[in-house]
């Protein structure tokens, strides 16, 4: 019994062991491969959101934008990083986006070479290459050019007259098929084509002093600006006396294309004459009024309407029937040279030397710089003995040559500021010499919300600046201001100081002061007259009195001559005509009673009084 | 689409499991107090429907990203089983128990230099029978009984899937389920007794019943193909060699 029960053990044994031959899957497929290759059409897949012009592509305003696309189906990108002129890898963060930006900064202006690497999976058809897990690598070097965010073309603009035109002409932009949007001629013209760069415009003549503005647009922005002032004076008029007139005549336009009439106009608006056709360039003045000198401007009267606004006021020239005599209106455009007794008359930049006895024009020119009559201040001021002629274009101090016509820049506004120490918030309100060659200038600060006012004494030779002091700066805001030849005495606002080394002290108030040329001595118009009548009063400035000896009083008193030698003036009340009174003795020169148009004379002083363009007045002495 | 889905188990398979507890419980008192005791033990092949499962495999290899191959696919495989009969009426009758065991299983893989994928399906069922054997003819040495039996199998399977990429490997088991149900056996016995030992070749067809596969902790979470409840079907023919003893 027992030997079957080792047998029953034995089976049940054997059972066991057999159950461990449980089933065992087998067998392998073997997956036929092929070798590593890049994709067919990998350089199709190269994109970019610029502008690509014979394998290069252009970035002007906006980052260079990659984009790739692997052109076969059956491939894929799996990583990309690229390079830029041979620096460091950057690795794309999102290779399977396949795209990433370079920024502007990132290049350097012209050619840039990007190196971009690609890895794609390697085609092989295997476990790894289906699962993405092996790749193969290429490299390309894409060329990009970084154009500059501004053009030079621009500052090649320049004009010409060409054949009765005015021609612009510039180089053409730099990038043409690249992103140019157009050219454009500020008012004037819209280019669209690239390589048009000459504009003509035929509606130009003298003296518009016209600016011409050529924009470059590109990519919706302007890259590249200039303007030209074209400025071509008008031709001289001149004019001959004859026995029944004046004869005028004058240089045809070299601007013939325009379409305008020559005009020749006087003082208040007069027309003397309208040409009929550009063939007219002379006229006949027979009917000269009398006792009056007159002014003649040749303009040109463009006959679209468009430019009526534009004509702008010409040559200037002055003549007087009879014999004039020098009484002169103290104004902000004419300037005497107490040297030689001429006058010059300026304009802008335009100055011109008058000899007053010949009636005629001895010199003019363009001056490089011109004052300025801001705030009311006179443009040029002379020094007492005319030897110096100082004034200031905002920007600079300057000097007048009256012989050559000439202007020298003495000192910038911030060399100023910079050698008194002021801030950049003062500017130069006047300036005028003494007969020592020093300037007395004026700046002030008005940009800050209450102004402020400092005088300073500047000595070009030594370029050195000294400080004036005065109790109430706002006398300073005047604009007449004048010194004394010596220096000693300045006229501020109806008050004149004493000037002790650096203090301004006043010594006369109320009154309006001249210093006489070469005098030590003033003369003074006041209302401290009888009644409040006009008193003329002359002051010794060695004592500081009145010469009451020599005092004048007079109704009203219109005007006098440059050198207060005459005045015109209302003796009384009650006899409306004026008199020509020699202020030194106190005479009656002559009673002004050929004179019909006494508000002329009103509106003379009136102009004196405001600062406007002067007048001249010319009388006849007998 | 393969899923596995919650059904409801039926109230008539119930009451068949109370029934062959009570067979299994009768025959195995009467194994208890039998004088005489036949064990004995079998093996041999046996084929494998495994429709479903066929076709779940099918599905899979179409969702998976390699170009697979499969390279084994269900094949006859090793049975074995254990016996203990009882016999009586001179020996023409027999009762009895046993235990048997079968698996099979299917691969399908790619490989090349890079690596491999593999998807491999087990499914071993075990079950335990109760037998009845009837000697139905006796000529010369030899004797001819017919053999039948009742089983309860139990079914597990296994997908795993096994992916090999250079040096780094990534084996999981993707399902692990089971299944469990009654099988019935019918099968012809050729035997030649000497002396205590008897030697037997047998052949029959196993006709499998069992529920579809499961979660092993839940069997209502049914593995669902095309909306099916999909199962393990090892029906098939069997062929074995059997060793007895004939013990007292």
């Amino acid at each position: 019994m027992n030997h079957q029960l080792y047998r029953l053990l034995g089976l049940l044994i054997l059972v066991l062991s057999l159950g461990a031959c449980d089933y065992e899957p087998e067998g392998i497929y073997e997956l036929e491969t092929a070798e590593p290759s890049l994709p067919h059409n990998m350089l199709d897949g190269f994109s970019f959101n610029n502008t690509v012009i014979n394998d290069t592509v252009y970035v002007h305003f906006y980052d260079l934008r990659f984009y790739y696309t692997c052109p076969d189906d059956d491939r894929e990108l799996l990583g990309a990083s690229y390079a830029i002129n041979g620096g460091p890898q950057t690795k794309v963060d999102h290779p399977y986006s396949s795209q990433f930006e370079i920024s502007l900064y990132q290049l350097q202006s012209g050619i840039n070479t990007i190196t971009v690497e690609l890895l794609f999976n390697s085609g092989t058809g295997s476990l790894a290459d289906q699962v993405r897990a092996e790749y193969i690598t290429t490299q390309k070097d894409i060329s990009v050019y970084k154009v500059s965010s501004y053009s030079n073309a621009a500052a090649s603009l320049k004009s010409s007259v060409v054949d009765g035109a005015l021609k612009l002409e510039w180089s053409p932009y730099e990038y043409p098929d690249y992103d140019f949007d157009y050219y454009e001629i500020l008012n004037h013209a819209h280019i669209d084509d690239v390589n048009q760069s000459t504009y003509i415009c035929n509606y130009y003549y003298e003296s518009l002093n016209l600016e011409y503005e050529l924009n470059i647009y590109a990519g919706n922005r302007v890259v590249g600006t200039n303007a030209v002032r074209v400025n071509h004076p008008l031709p001289q008029l001149h004019y001959e006396e004859r026995a029944n007139g004046f004869y005028f005549y004058w240089n045809k336009s070299k601007f013939y294309k325009a379409d305008f009439k020559y005009v020749v106009g006087g003082g208040y608006y007069n027309v003397w004459f309208e040409s009929s056709n550009k063939n007219d360039t002379t006229f006949m003045l027979t009917d000269v009024p009398f006792g009056r000198s007159l002014d003649f401007n040749l303009v040109f009267l463009p006959t679209i309407t468009e430019y009526n606004y534009r004509y702008e006021g010409s040559m200037i020239t002055e003549l007087a029937a009879g014999q004039p005599v020098p009484v002169e209106l103290y104004n902000t455009n004419r300037l005497m040279d107490k040297k030689t007794g001429q006058v010059v008359i300026y304009s802008g930049n335009h100055h011109t030397v008058y000899n007053e006895i010949q009636n005629s024009i001895v010199k003019e020119a363009y001056t490089s710089d011109y004052p300025s009559s801001s705030n009311y201040g006179a443009p040029w001021a002379s020094s007492q003995n005319g030897e110096y002629i100082a004034g200031h274009c905002n920007s600079h101090l300057l000097n007048l040559n009256i012989n050559t016509l000439q202007t020298e820049r003495l000192i910038s506004l911030e060399e100023m500021r910079k050698l008194t120490g002021l801030s950049y918030r003062y500017y130069f309100k006047w300036c005028i010499p003494d007969d020592n060659g020093l300037l007395y200038v004026c700046l002030v600060d008005n940009t800050s919300g209450h102004m402020n006012y400092e005088l300073i004494r500047y000595n070009p030779e030594t370029n050195s600046a000294i400080f004036l002091t005065l109790d109430n700066h706002w006398l300073l805001n005047t604009s007449r201001p004048q010194v004394s030849g010596n220096g000693k005495y300045i006229y501020l606002r109806d008050a004149l100081f004493a000037i002790d080394d650096t203090q301004c002290t006043p010594v006369i108030e109320s009154t309006e002061v001249h210093f006489i040329p070469n005098k030590q001595e003033a003369i003074c118009f006041d209302y401290s007259g009888t009644n409040g009548q006009r008193q003329v009063r002359y002051l010794d400035l060695n004592t500081l009195t009145f010469d009451e000896q020599r005092t004048l009083e007079f109704d009203q008193f219109q005007c006098y001559s440059l050198d207060f030698k005459y005045a015109v003036v209302m003796v009384n009340a009650s006899d409306p005509t004026p008199s020509l009174i020699n202020l030194e003795t106190g005479e009656l020169v002559k009673q002004l009673d050929n004179i019909t148009a006494i508000h002329d004379v009103f509106l003379l002083a009136n102009d004196y009084l405001y600062g406007y363009s002067g007048r001249r007045m010319s009388l006849k002495a007998n | 689409m393969n899923t596995l889905q919650t059904s409801t188990s039926g109230y008539a398979l119930d009451r068949f499991k109370l029934l062959a507890a009570a067979l299994f419980l009768t025959i195995g008192t009467v194994c208890s107090n039998a004088q005489f005791l036949e064990p004995s033990f079998s093996f041999g092949y046996g084929s494998f429907a495994m429709g479903d499962l066929k076709r779940f495999q099918d599905n899979i290899i179409e969702q998976v990203p390699f170009p697979v191959r499969i390279t084994d696919n269900f094949p006859m495989h090793v049975t074995y089983e254990a016996s203990i009969m009882v016999p009586f009426a001179q020996g023409r009758h027999k009762v009895g128990l046993s235990f048997g065991s079968m698996s099979t299983g299917s691969r399908a893989n790619v490989s090349d230099y890079s690596g491999s994928y593999t998807i491999d399906h087990l499914v071993k069922g075990t079950k335990i029978s109760t037998n009845y054997e009837v000697l139905m003819l006796k000529f010369s040495v030899f004797e001819l009984a017919f053999n039948g039996n009742l089983s309860y199998l139990k079914t597990t399977y296994q997908l795993q899937e096994d992916f090999v990429l250079g040096d780094q490997q990534r084996q999981e088991e993707v399902v692990d389920l089971a299944a469990s149900g009654f099988c019935i056996e019918p099968r012809f016995k050729l035997s030649i007794p000497i002396k205590r030992l008897v030697f037997s070749l047998q052949a029959g067809y196993m006709i499998d019943a069992s529920s579809p596969l499961h979660l092993k902790d839940d069997k209502d979470a049914e593995l669902q193909l095309d909306d099916e409840s999909i199962g393990a079907d090892f029906s098939g023919i069997r062929l074995n060699t059997v060793i007895a003893f004939r013990i007292g």
